[in-house]
């Protein structure tokens, strides 16, 4: 998808660096995702998700690098960044003491683009009491007030940190539309994180693996799961494995059986192991984002 | 920024309300004191003007917690219970939203300080001749009440904009004019025979330092990144 902005990248940060005392959270993080892009933000917990989007959001000091949002520096122009952003945190603070009615005319009167209408269908689709205090609202109701407030002010960017954490299913779902609601009819661009990797499969149109503050991968979602594949040899008796294929992500040997995941998968993965090793069998397989993003991170691990 | 003032004010309504209950209730008690005297005795124990010093005097002595309370509320309030998370994500710059703080506690400091004042020395005069004893005792203890409030005031907020929690940045509030007490005794007794004025130096330091304290925690809190 591409729409016409005067910025090549919606989100584009340089050697994003936090550190914590010697632990670096963010370690040199380089990102580009152009405008009207759906982008999934992936990684164990601990793997510098939040932290990021953090920084991207100018509530929390860089150590060292870029952050530019819609052009703009975040560092420099927080404030005109924020009229164009919406954004839902994994907790949401809003002020329990105010009702919905007022929480929505309290960040309307911030936004110099609120859209009252829009506010309105959606207070309607949520199903959201406006005289309800924020205090007797359930969690679920919450998100989905979280989310009406983001997106109200018709942002050109949506940035969503777990925002289904926590929620049951059917809430999930209901979030989940109205994300996909303001995607489609607005073409904004999308940066959300979560563990719930069925959701980024079927949002995000980019991906990208965060562990341990570094970014393992950022591609297209299509070419991250046509293009990785699960490789399960068995080898002839007395055999082990020495060299894996280029791409190999994630390996186990055991017994006979040898399983390696492979980035960048070609049939010429396959020759090259039957040529290096006595095989009795192959069998590839098609790969989940949830077995993918398992593999990446097992195999991070396992390098450790 | 209408909005960002009725939410601060809103947040500091349970504060504004301790210090309209002190101001009414302290008011009405001395009069309700002085009214049963002159029915009981069957004469003016209190004349009118001294009453209303007193009120006024005793009512600023009272009105020192709200002080410290919005001070240390300001910022802190919202910390201790992350509603500032919610605010940092929303687009007013730093600057507005502590201007909105400082226009609610300041303004509502000085409302109840200055109809306090009014009554010792505005209605008071109005209602008959202050004696001797209650001007003299106005005179030295609404000097030292106000500049204590300036200091309680100037060191809560201070305080509030880096504190984790209200109660902790109202309590540095509290602490700062004792510890400034025992500071100036201190130097009192080391050098004898008295070397200063030790009423002057403190009611002088309070201002300074109260100032100082609410200018460094005001530029602290805009260039703090953190909510």
């Amino acid at each position: 998808m591409t729409v016409n902005t005067p910025f090549d990248f919606a989100i584009e940060t340089a050697g994003l660096t936090k550190r914590f005392g010697d632990k670096a959270a963010v370690d040199d993080l380089t990102l580009q995702i152009p405008p009207g892009c759906v982008f999934g933000f992936i990684g164990p917990n601990g793997a510098g998700k939040s932290t990021t989007i953090k920084m991207l959001m100018g509530v929390l000091r860089r150590t060292s690098g870029q952050a530019r949002l819609l052009g703009f520096d975040v560092a420099n122009r927080a404030e005109k960044v924020k009229q164009r952003i919406g954004y839902v945190p994994e907790l949401h603070f809003i002020y329990r003491w105010m009702r919905v009615s007022d929480v929505v005319g309290f960040c309307g009167s911030l936004y110099e683009t609120w859209n009252d209408k829009l506010c309105k269908e959606l207070l309607a689709l949520f199903e959201l009491d406006e005289r309800k205090k924020v205090k007797h609202l359930s969690k679920g109701m919450v998100a989905k007030l979280a989310l009406l407030i983001a997106v109200a002010h018709e942002p050109e960017l949506l940035i969503l940190d777990e925002p289904t954490s926590g929620l049951d299913p059917l809430i999930r779902e209901e979030f989940l539309d109205g994300v996909l609601r303001t995607i489609c009819e607005r073409q904004k661009t999308v940066m959300f994180s979560s563990h719930t990797l069925s959701d980024v499969q079927r949002l995000a149109d980019r991906v990208g693996i965060i562990h341990e503050g570094r970014l393992l991968v950022d591609c297209a979602a299509d070419e991250l799961l046509t293009g990785t594949k699960r490789i399960r040899i068995v080898l002839r008796d007395g055999c082990s494995p020495s060299e894996p294929p280029d791409g190999t992500i994630w390996q186990r040997f055991q017994h006979r059986e040898w399983q390696l995941t492979v980035r960048g998968y070609s049939p010429a993965s396959v020759e090259f192991l039957q040529n290096k090793y006595p095989v009795e069998s192959v069998e590839v397989t098609d790969l989940g984002l949830e077995d993918v993003f398992k593999d990446y991170i097992k195999g991070q691990r396992a390098l450790v | 920024m209408r909005t960002l003032i009725w939410k601060d004010f809103r947040i500091n309504v349970i504060v504004l309300g301790y210090g309209f209950v002190c101001l009414i209730g302290l008011t009405i008690a001395f009069a309700a004191v002085k009214i049963y005297f002159d029915v009981r005795f069957n004469e003016t124990v209190w004349p009118w003007p001294d009453t209303l010093v007193m009120n006024g005097s005793f009512g600023l002595a009272f009105q020192l917690l709200t002080v410290v309370m919005l001070g240390g509320c300001a910022v802190a309030a919202e910390r201790a219970d992350r509603s500032a998370e919610f605010l940092a994500y929303l687009p007013p710059s730093r600057w507005t939203i502590i201007a909105s703080k400082a226009i609610v506690t300041i303004g509502a400091g000085l409302f109840i300080w200055s109809v306090d004042l009014a009554i010792a020395y505005g209605i008071a005069p109005l209602t008959g001749t202050v004696s001797e004893d209650l001007i003299i005792f106005r005179g030295s203890m609404i000097p030292v009440l106000t500049t204590t409030a300036i200091l309680l005031f100037g060191a809560a907020w201070c305080a509030s904009t880096f504190a984790p929690s209200h109660a902790i940045a109202t309590g540095v509030g509290i602490a700062a004019p004792i510890a400034l007490l025992c500071v100036l005794m201190g130097i009192d007794y080391i050098f004898e025979p008295r070397a200063f004025d030790l009423g002057s130096w403190y009611r002088l330091l309070s201002v300074v330092l109260g100032i100082a304290a609410f200018v460094a925690g005001t530029i602290y809190y805009v260039r703090r990144v953190e909510p």
